[in-house]
Protein backbone atom coordinates (compact mmCIF):
# COMPACT_ATOMS: atom_id res chain seq x y z
CA UNK A 1 0.00 0.00 0.00
CA UNK A 2 2.72 2.37 1.06
CA UNK A 3 4.97 1.31 -1.78
CA UNK A 4 2.09 1.71 -4.21
CA UNK A 5 1.50 5.29 -3.16
CA UNK A 6 5.19 6.11 -3.38
CA UNK A 7 5.37 4.71 -6.86
CA UNK A 8 2.29 6.63 -7.85
CA UNK A 9 3.63 9.93 -6.58
CA UNK A 10 7.02 9.26 -8.09
CA UNK A 11 5.42 8.40 -11.38
CA UNK A 12 3.29 11.53 -11.33
CA UNK A 13 6.32 13.67 -10.59
CA UNK A 14 8.40 12.06 -13.26
CA UNK A 15 5.81 12.41 -15.94
CA UNK A 16 5.28 16.05 -15.06
CA UNK A 17 8.89 17.06 -14.82
CA UNK A 18 10.40 14.72 -17.26
CA UNK A 19 12.95 13.70 -14.68
CA UNK A 20 15.15 10.70 -15.08
CA UNK A 21 14.02 8.19 -12.48
CA UNK A 22 17.37 7.09 -11.13
CA UNK A 23 18.52 10.25 -9.42
CA UNK A 24 15.25 11.38 -7.91
CA UNK A 25 15.34 10.54 -4.23
CA UNK A 26 12.11 10.35 -2.32
CA UNK A 27 12.53 13.75 -0.75
CA UNK A 28 13.21 15.32 -4.11
CA UNK A 29 10.11 13.66 -5.37
CA UNK A 30 8.19 15.24 -2.54
CA UNK A 31 9.74 18.58 -3.33
CA UNK A 32 8.96 18.43 -6.97
CA UNK A 33 5.50 17.11 -6.39
CA UNK A 34 4.73 20.00 -4.05
CA UNK A 35 6.47 22.53 -6.18
CA UNK A 36 3.87 22.38 -8.90
CA UNK A 37 0.20 22.97 -8.61
CA UNK A 38 -1.81 19.83 -8.77
CA UNK A 39 1.21 17.81 -7.73
CA UNK A 40 -0.62 16.48 -4.68
CA UNK A 41 -0.39 17.31 -1.02
CA UNK A 42 3.11 17.08 0.45
CA UNK A 43 1.35 15.53 3.44
CA UNK A 44 0.44 12.52 1.33
CA UNK A 45 4.03 11.82 0.32
CA UNK A 46 4.60 8.65 2.29
CA UNK A 47 8.32 8.65 1.55
CA UNK A 48 8.79 11.37 4.14
CA UNK A 49 6.84 9.54 6.83
CA UNK A 50 9.66 7.45 8.20
CA UNK A 51 11.89 10.46 8.64
CA UNK A 52 9.15 12.53 10.27
CA UNK A 53 8.18 9.79 12.71
CA UNK A 54 11.84 9.09 13.48
CA UNK A 55 12.67 12.69 14.29
CA UNK A 56 9.38 13.20 16.09
CA UNK A 57 10.26 10.23 18.31
CA UNK A 58 13.71 11.61 19.02
CA UNK A 59 12.66 15.20 19.70
CA UNK A 60 9.52 14.29 21.62
CA UNK A 61 11.36 11.76 23.78
CA UNK A 62 14.10 14.28 24.46
CA UNK A 63 11.54 16.93 25.42
CA UNK A 64 9.66 14.45 27.62
CA UNK A 65 12.80 13.35 29.44
CA UNK A 66 14.08 16.88 29.82
CA UNK A 67 10.78 18.24 31.11
CA UNK A 68 9.93 15.33 33.39
CA UNK A 69 13.46 15.03 34.86
CA UNK A 70 14.78 18.56 34.94
CA UNK A 71 12.07 21.17 34.60
CA UNK A 72 8.80 19.95 36.07
CA UNK A 73 10.19 18.78 39.45
CA UNK A 74 11.88 22.17 39.76
CA UNK A 75 8.69 24.10 39.05
CA UNK A 76 6.71 21.81 41.33
CA UNK A 77 9.26 22.28 44.08
CA UNK A 78 9.22 26.06 43.74
CA UNK A 79 5.43 26.16 43.85
CA UNK A 80 5.41 23.77 46.81
CA UNK A 81 8.01 25.85 48.63
CA UNK A 82 6.01 28.98 48.03
CA UNK A 83 2.84 27.30 49.28
CA UNK A 84 4.66 26.11 52.42
CA UNK A 85 6.20 29.51 52.93
CA UNK A 86 2.84 31.25 52.60
CA UNK A 87 1.22 28.74 54.96
CA UNK A 88 3.98 29.15 57.53
CA UNK A 89 3.84 32.93 57.15
CA UNK A 90 0.11 32.84 57.70
CA UNK A 91 0.61 30.63 60.75
CA UNK A 92 3.22 33.02 62.04
CA UNK A 93 0.92 35.95 61.42
CA UNK A 94 -1.94 34.23 63.25
CA UNK A 95 0.44 33.39 66.10
CA UNK A 96 1.64 36.95 66.32
CA UNK A 97 -1.91 38.21 66.18
CA UNK A 98 -2.99 35.99 69.08
CA UNK A 99 0.12 37.09 70.96
CA UNK A 100 -0.65 40.72 70.37
CA UNK A 101 -4.24 40.13 71.41
CA UNK A 102 -3.01 38.52 74.61
CA UNK A 103 -0.65 41.40 75.17
CA UNK A 104 -3.51 43.82 74.64
CA UNK A 105 -5.59 41.87 77.14
CA UNK A 106 -2.75 41.90 79.66
CA UNK A 107 -2.26 45.59 79.06
CA UNK A 108 -5.92 46.28 79.59
CA UNK A 109 -5.91 44.14 82.74
CA UNK A 110 -2.87 45.98 84.04
CA UNK A 111 -4.50 49.26 83.19
CA UNK A 112 -7.68 48.31 85.07
CA UNK A 113 -5.59 47.10 88.02
CA UNK A 114 -3.60 50.30 88.07
CA UNK A 115 -6.77 52.32 87.84
CA UNK A 116 -8.33 50.42 90.75
CA UNK A 117 -5.15 50.76 92.76
CA UNK A 118 -4.99 54.45 92.07
CA UNK A 119 -8.60 54.74 93.06
CA UNK A 120 -8.12 52.96 96.41
CA UNK A 121 -4.91 54.89 97.00
CA UNK A 122 -6.73 58.15 96.39
CA UNK A 123 -9.53 57.06 98.67
CA UNK A 124 -7.13 56.03 101.40
CA UNK A 125 -5.21 59.25 101.12
CA UNK A 126 -8.37 61.27 101.19
CA UNK A 127 -9.58 59.40 104.27
CA UNK A 128 -6.22 59.71 105.96
CA UNK A 129 -6.05 63.38 105.21
CA UNK A 130 -9.60 63.92 106.39
CA UNK A 131 -8.88 62.01 109.58
CA UNK A 132 -5.70 63.97 110.15
CA UNK A 133 -7.29 67.29 109.54
CA UNK A 134 -10.23 66.30 111.74
CA UNK A 135 -7.86 65.33 114.50
CA UNK A 136 -5.91 68.54 114.13
CA UNK A 137 -9.09 70.52 114.12
CA UNK A 138 -10.26 68.76 117.24
CA UNK A 139 -6.92 69.38 118.92
CA UNK A 140 -6.96 73.00 117.97
CA UNK A 141 -10.51 73.34 119.17
CA UNK A 142 -9.64 71.64 122.44
CA UNK A 143 -6.67 73.92 122.86
CA UNK A 144 -8.75 76.92 122.04
CA UNK A 145 -11.48 75.95 124.46
CA UNK A 146 -8.92 75.28 127.21
CA UNK A 147 -7.35 78.64 126.54
CA UNK A 148 -10.79 80.18 126.61
CA UNK A 149 -11.52 78.51 129.92
CA UNK A 150 -8.20 79.73 131.23
CA UNK A 151 -8.93 83.22 130.08
CA UNK A 152 -12.37 83.03 131.65
CA UNK A 153 -10.81 81.87 134.89
CA UNK A 154 -8.27 84.66 134.74
CA UNK A 155 -11.00 87.20 134.07
CA UNK A 156 -13.00 85.88 136.98
CA UNK A 157 -9.95 85.98 139.23
CA UNK A 158 -9.09 89.46 138.13
CA UNK A 159 -12.65 90.49 138.70
CA UNK A 160 -12.57 88.93 142.15
CA UNK A 161 -9.31 90.58 143.03
CA UNK A 162 -10.60 93.82 141.58
CA UNK A 163 -13.72 93.48 143.67
CA UNK A 164 -11.59 92.68 146.74
CA UNK A 165 -9.44 95.70 146.15
CA UNK A 166 -12.63 97.74 145.62
CA UNK A 167 -13.66 96.64 149.13
CA UNK A 168 -10.33 97.76 150.56
CA UNK A 169 -10.51 101.01 148.63
CA UNK A 170 -14.10 101.46 149.79
CA UNK A 171 -13.10 100.73 153.42
CA UNK A 172 -10.22 103.18 153.29
CA UNK A 173 -12.30 105.77 151.45
CA UNK A 174 -15.14 105.30 153.93
CA UNK A 175 -12.66 105.61 156.88
CA UNK A 176 -11.19 108.76 155.34
CA UNK A 177 -14.62 110.17 154.52
CA UNK A 178 -15.92 109.37 157.99
CA UNK A 179 -12.79 110.90 159.58
CA UNK A 180 -13.27 114.03 157.57
CA UNK A 181 -16.98 114.21 158.26
CA UNK A 182 -16.94 113.57 162.00
CA UNK A 183 -13.44 114.37 162.82
CA UNK A 184 -12.62 111.21 164.54
CA UNK A 185 -11.41 107.84 163.57
CA UNK A 186 -14.21 105.45 163.12
CA UNK A 187 -14.12 101.89 164.17
CA UNK A 188 -12.58 99.84 161.33
CA UNK A 189 -14.83 96.88 161.97
CA UNK A 190 -17.96 98.94 161.75
CA UNK A 191 -16.89 100.55 158.51
CA UNK A 192 -16.05 97.22 157.02
CA UNK A 193 -19.43 95.81 157.93
CA UNK A 194 -21.21 98.85 156.53
CA UNK A 195 -19.26 98.67 153.24
CA UNK A 196 -19.90 94.93 152.93
CA UNK A 197 -23.58 95.48 153.49
CA UNK A 198 -23.68 98.27 150.96
CA UNK A 199 -21.71 96.26 148.36
CA UNK A 200 -23.79 93.16 148.73
CA UNK A 201 -26.94 95.31 148.48
CA UNK A 202 -25.69 96.81 145.18
CA UNK A 203 -24.59 93.54 143.84
CA UNK A 204 -27.96 92.02 144.49
CA UNK B 1 11.30 29.31 -6.84
CA UNK B 2 9.34 32.32 -8.10
CA UNK B 3 6.68 30.04 -9.53
CA UNK B 4 6.31 28.53 -6.05
CA UNK B 5 5.69 31.84 -4.35
CA UNK B 6 1.97 31.72 -4.93
CA UNK B 7 1.52 28.00 -4.44
CA UNK B 8 -0.22 27.68 -1.07
CA UNK B 9 0.99 24.09 -0.72
CA UNK B 10 4.63 24.93 -1.18
CA UNK B 11 5.02 25.78 2.50
CA UNK B 12 4.30 22.17 3.44
CA UNK B 13 6.97 20.64 1.22
CA UNK B 14 9.59 18.65 3.05
CA UNK B 15 13.17 19.34 2.00
CA UNK B 16 16.09 17.18 2.88
CA UNK B 17 18.87 18.89 4.80
CA UNK B 18 21.15 15.99 5.62
CA UNK B 19 20.82 12.57 4.06
CA UNK B 20 20.57 9.77 6.56
CA UNK B 21 19.43 6.22 5.89
CA UNK B 22 19.19 3.13 8.06
CA UNK B 23 18.39 -0.26 6.58
CA UNK B 24 16.76 1.21 3.51
CA UNK B 25 14.61 3.59 5.57
CA UNK B 26 14.98 7.23 4.69
CA UNK B 27 15.50 8.94 8.05
CA UNK B 28 17.01 12.10 6.63
CA UNK B 29 17.21 15.26 8.64
CA UNK B 30 14.68 17.51 6.91
CA UNK B 31 13.22 20.97 7.42
CA UNK B 32 10.47 19.22 9.38
CA UNK B 33 13.08 17.68 11.69
CA UNK B 34 14.77 21.06 11.96
CA UNK B 35 11.59 22.71 13.19
CA UNK B 36 10.88 19.85 15.58
CA UNK B 37 14.33 20.43 17.04
CA UNK B 38 13.62 24.16 17.08
CA UNK B 39 10.33 23.60 18.92
CA UNK B 40 11.97 21.34 21.50
CA UNK B 41 14.87 23.77 21.87
CA UNK B 42 12.47 26.69 22.32
CA UNK B 43 10.54 24.93 25.07
CA UNK B 44 13.68 23.58 26.75
CA UNK B 45 15.60 26.85 26.66
CA UNK B 46 12.58 28.84 27.80
CA UNK B 47 11.90 26.49 30.71
CA UNK B 48 15.55 26.33 31.65
CA UNK B 49 16.09 30.07 31.71
CA UNK B 50 12.70 30.66 33.34
CA UNK B 51 13.49 28.31 36.20
CA UNK B 52 17.18 29.15 36.57
CA UNK B 53 16.37 31.66 39.31
CA UNK B 54 13.95 29.42 41.23
CA UNK B 55 12.81 32.60 42.91
CA UNK B 56 10.26 32.49 45.67
CA UNK B 57 8.72 35.58 44.12
CA UNK B 58 8.69 34.71 40.42
CA UNK B 59 9.86 37.02 37.68
CA UNK B 60 8.07 37.44 34.38
CA UNK B 61 9.49 34.31 32.73
CA UNK B 62 9.13 32.15 35.80
CA UNK B 63 5.51 33.29 36.14
CA UNK B 64 4.79 32.08 32.62
CA UNK B 65 6.48 28.74 33.31
CA UNK B 66 4.52 28.33 36.54
CA UNK B 67 1.33 29.42 34.82
CA UNK B 68 1.86 26.66 32.22
CA UNK B 69 2.59 24.17 34.98
CA UNK B 70 -0.54 25.01 36.96
CA UNK B 71 -2.66 25.26 33.82
CA UNK B 72 -1.74 21.74 32.71
CA UNK B 73 -1.74 20.24 36.19
CA UNK B 74 -5.25 21.61 36.80
CA UNK B 75 -6.33 20.29 33.42
CA UNK B 76 -5.00 16.81 34.20
CA UNK B 77 -6.45 16.80 37.72
CA UNK B 78 -9.87 18.04 36.59
CA UNK B 79 -10.18 15.61 33.69
CA UNK B 80 -8.29 12.51 34.81
CA UNK B 81 -8.38 12.80 38.59
CA UNK B 82 -5.49 12.74 41.04
CA UNK B 83 -4.36 9.39 39.72
CA UNK B 84 -3.98 10.94 36.30
CA UNK B 85 -1.20 13.12 37.71
CA UNK B 86 1.30 10.37 36.86
CA UNK B 87 0.70 11.32 33.23
CA UNK B 88 1.20 15.01 33.97
CA UNK B 89 4.73 15.16 32.51
CA UNK B 90 3.48 13.44 29.38
CA UNK B 91 0.51 15.78 28.91
CA UNK B 92 2.75 18.74 29.66
CA UNK B 93 5.17 17.56 26.97
CA UNK B 94 2.35 17.04 24.48
CA UNK B 95 0.96 20.50 25.17
CA UNK B 96 4.26 22.37 25.02
CA UNK B 97 5.44 20.44 21.98
CA UNK B 98 2.27 21.02 19.98
CA UNK B 99 1.99 24.64 21.12
CA UNK B 100 5.61 25.32 20.27
CA UNK B 101 5.30 23.67 16.84
CA UNK B 102 2.10 25.59 16.09
CA UNK B 103 3.56 28.90 17.22
CA UNK B 104 6.87 28.47 15.40
CA UNK B 105 4.78 27.67 12.32
CA UNK B 106 3.45 31.22 12.49
CA UNK B 107 6.90 32.60 11.71
CA UNK B 108 7.01 33.56 8.02
CA UNK B 109 9.00 31.11 5.87
CA UNK B 110 9.04 28.60 8.70
CA UNK B 111 7.65 25.08 8.56
CA UNK B 112 4.64 23.90 10.55
CA UNK B 113 5.48 20.45 11.88
CA UNK B 114 1.91 19.82 13.01
CA UNK B 115 0.52 20.47 9.54
CA UNK B 116 1.61 16.97 8.54
CA UNK B 117 -0.89 14.21 9.24
CA UNK B 118 1.82 11.69 10.00
CA UNK B 119 3.17 13.79 12.87
CA UNK B 120 -0.21 14.38 14.48
CA UNK B 121 -1.22 10.80 13.85
CA UNK B 122 1.98 9.51 15.46
CA UNK B 123 1.27 11.65 18.52
CA UNK B 124 -2.33 10.44 18.66
CA UNK B 125 -1.17 6.84 18.23
CA UNK B 126 1.22 7.20 21.16
CA UNK B 127 -1.62 8.60 23.29
CA UNK B 128 -4.06 5.83 22.34
CA UNK B 129 -1.36 3.20 22.89
CA UNK B 130 -0.74 4.56 26.37
CA UNK B 131 -4.49 4.55 27.05
CA UNK B 132 -4.82 0.95 25.86
CA UNK B 133 -1.72 -0.44 27.57
CA UNK B 134 -2.22 1.39 30.86
CA UNK B 135 -5.97 0.72 30.85
CA UNK B 136 -5.46 -3.01 30.34
CA UNK B 137 -2.60 -3.26 32.86
CA UNK B 138 -4.49 -1.35 35.51
CA UNK B 139 -8.01 -2.67 35.04
CA UNK B 140 -7.50 -5.98 33.26
CA UNK B 141 -10.69 -7.26 31.68
CA UNK B 142 -12.73 -4.51 33.31
CA UNK B 143 -11.17 -2.08 30.85
CA UNK B 144 -13.65 -3.37 28.25
CA UNK B 145 -16.42 -2.00 30.42
CA UNK B 146 -15.51 1.16 28.58
CA UNK B 147 -17.44 -0.20 25.62
CA UNK B 148 -20.65 -0.81 27.54
CA UNK B 149 -21.73 2.19 29.58
CA UNK B 150 -23.18 1.18 32.92
CA UNK B 151 -26.93 1.49 33.24
CA UNK B 152 -27.57 0.44 29.65
CA UNK B 153 -30.03 -2.48 29.41
CA UNK B 154 -28.38 -5.74 28.30
CA UNK B 155 -30.37 -6.01 25.10
CA UNK B 156 -28.90 -2.68 23.99
CA UNK B 157 -25.43 -4.19 24.10
CA UNK B 158 -25.37 -5.40 20.47
CA UNK B 159 -25.99 -1.81 19.37
CA UNK B 160 -23.99 0.03 22.02
CA UNK B 161 -20.82 -2.04 21.96
CA UNK B 162 -20.06 -1.60 18.23
CA UNK B 163 -20.82 2.13 18.51
CA UNK B 164 -18.50 2.50 21.47
CA UNK B 165 -15.78 0.42 19.80
CA UNK B 166 -15.98 2.49 16.64
CA UNK B 167 -15.93 5.71 18.63
CA UNK B 168 -12.89 4.46 20.54
CA UNK B 169 -11.09 3.46 17.37
CA UNK B 170 -11.88 6.74 15.68
CA UNK B 171 -10.30 8.70 18.50
CA UNK B 172 -6.73 8.66 17.19
CA UNK B 173 -8.04 9.62 13.76
CA UNK B 174 -10.21 12.48 14.97
CA UNK B 175 -7.48 13.65 17.34
CA UNK B 176 -4.82 13.74 14.64
CA UNK B 177 -7.01 15.00 11.79
CA UNK B 178 -8.36 17.86 13.91
CA UNK B 179 -4.91 19.29 14.60
CA UNK B 180 -3.50 18.55 11.15
CA UNK B 181 -6.53 19.92 9.27
CA UNK B 182 -6.65 23.09 11.36
CA UNK B 183 -3.00 23.81 10.71
CA UNK B 184 -3.19 22.88 7.04
CA UNK B 185 -6.34 24.88 6.37
CA UNK B 186 -5.25 27.91 8.36
CA UNK B 187 -1.85 28.19 6.74
CA UNK B 188 -3.24 27.50 3.28
CA UNK B 189 -5.92 30.19 3.57
CA UNK B 190 -3.35 32.60 4.95
CA UNK B 191 -1.08 31.88 2.01
CA UNK B 192 -3.92 32.22 -0.48
CA UNK B 193 -4.87 35.66 0.82
CA UNK B 194 -1.24 36.73 0.96
CA UNK B 195 -0.93 35.51 -2.64
CA UNK B 196 -3.89 37.72 -3.63
CA UNK B 197 -2.12 40.72 -2.17
CA UNK B 198 0.96 40.00 -4.28
CA UNK B 199 -0.91 39.27 -7.50
CA UNK B 200 -3.27 42.24 -7.21
CA UNK B 201 -0.40 44.47 -6.13
CA UNK B 202 1.73 43.43 -9.08
CA UNK B 203 -0.90 44.81 -11.49
CA UNK B 204 0.14 48.29 -10.39
CA UNK B 205 -1.67 51.61 -10.60
CA UNK B 206 -5.08 52.07 -8.99
CA UNK B 207 -5.59 48.34 -8.84
CA UNK B 208 -3.10 48.29 -6.02
CA UNK B 209 -5.78 49.77 -3.79
CA UNK B 210 -7.70 46.56 -4.28
CA UNK B 211 -4.90 44.71 -2.55
CA UNK B 212 -5.96 46.35 0.70
CA UNK B 213 -8.91 43.98 1.06
CA UNK B 214 -6.93 40.69 1.00
CA UNK B 215 -4.20 42.38 3.07
CA UNK B 216 -6.71 43.24 5.79
CA UNK B 217 -8.07 39.73 5.52
CA UNK B 218 -4.62 38.18 5.85
CA UNK B 219 -3.87 40.39 8.87
CA UNK B 220 -7.09 39.33 10.58
CA UNK B 221 -6.35 35.71 9.70
CA UNK B 222 -2.92 35.92 11.33
CA UNK B 223 -4.62 36.88 14.59
CA UNK B 224 -7.07 34.04 14.16
CA UNK B 225 -4.26 31.62 13.36
CA UNK B 226 -2.45 32.50 16.60
CA UNK B 227 -5.67 31.75 18.44
CA UNK B 228 -6.07 28.47 16.55
CA UNK B 229 -2.43 27.58 17.26
CA UNK B 230 -3.05 27.89 20.98
CA UNK B 231 -6.55 26.46 20.90
CA UNK B 232 -5.54 23.33 18.99
CA UNK B 233 -2.67 22.66 21.40
CA UNK B 234 -5.14 23.09 24.25
CA UNK B 235 -7.76 20.82 22.66
CA UNK B 236 -5.14 18.21 21.82
CA UNK B 237 -3.92 18.05 25.40
CA UNK B 238 -7.35 18.22 27.03
CA UNK B 239 -8.55 15.34 24.84
CA UNK B 240 -5.40 13.47 25.89
CA UNK B 241 -6.50 13.97 29.50
CA UNK B 242 -10.03 12.79 28.76
CA UNK B 243 -8.77 9.66 27.00
CA UNK B 244 -6.35 8.96 29.85
CA UNK B 245 -9.29 9.28 32.22
CA UNK B 246 -10.93 6.41 30.34
CA UNK B 247 -7.85 4.29 30.96
CA UNK B 248 -7.92 5.14 34.68
CA UNK B 249 -11.69 5.00 35.23
CA UNK B 250 -13.09 2.77 32.48
CA UNK B 251 -16.61 2.57 33.90
CA UNK B 252 -18.26 5.69 32.60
Amino acid sequence: MKADMQDLVAFAAETENGHGGGEATHAEVGHEAGGHEGGGLPQMDTSTYASQVFWLAITFTFLYLFLSRAVLPKIGQVIEERRDRIASDLDKAADLQSKSEKALEAYEGALADARAKAHTLANETRERLTAESDARKAAVEAELSSKLAEADAKIAETKESALASIKDVANETAAVVVEHLIGETADAGAIQAAVDAELSARKG
Amino acid sequence: MAENANDPMHQFVINKIADFQIGGLDLSFTNSSLWMVAAVATVSLFMMSAMSGRALIPGRMQSVAELCYEFISNMVRDNAGTEGMKFFPFVFTVFTFVLSCNMLGMIPYSFTVTSHIIVTFALAAVIITIVLVYGLLRNGFKFFGLFLPSGVPWWMAPIMVPIEVISFLSRPISLSVRLFANMLAGHTVLKVFAGFVVSIGSVGGLAMLGAIVPLAMATALIGLEFLVAFLQAFIFSILTCIYLNDAIHPSH
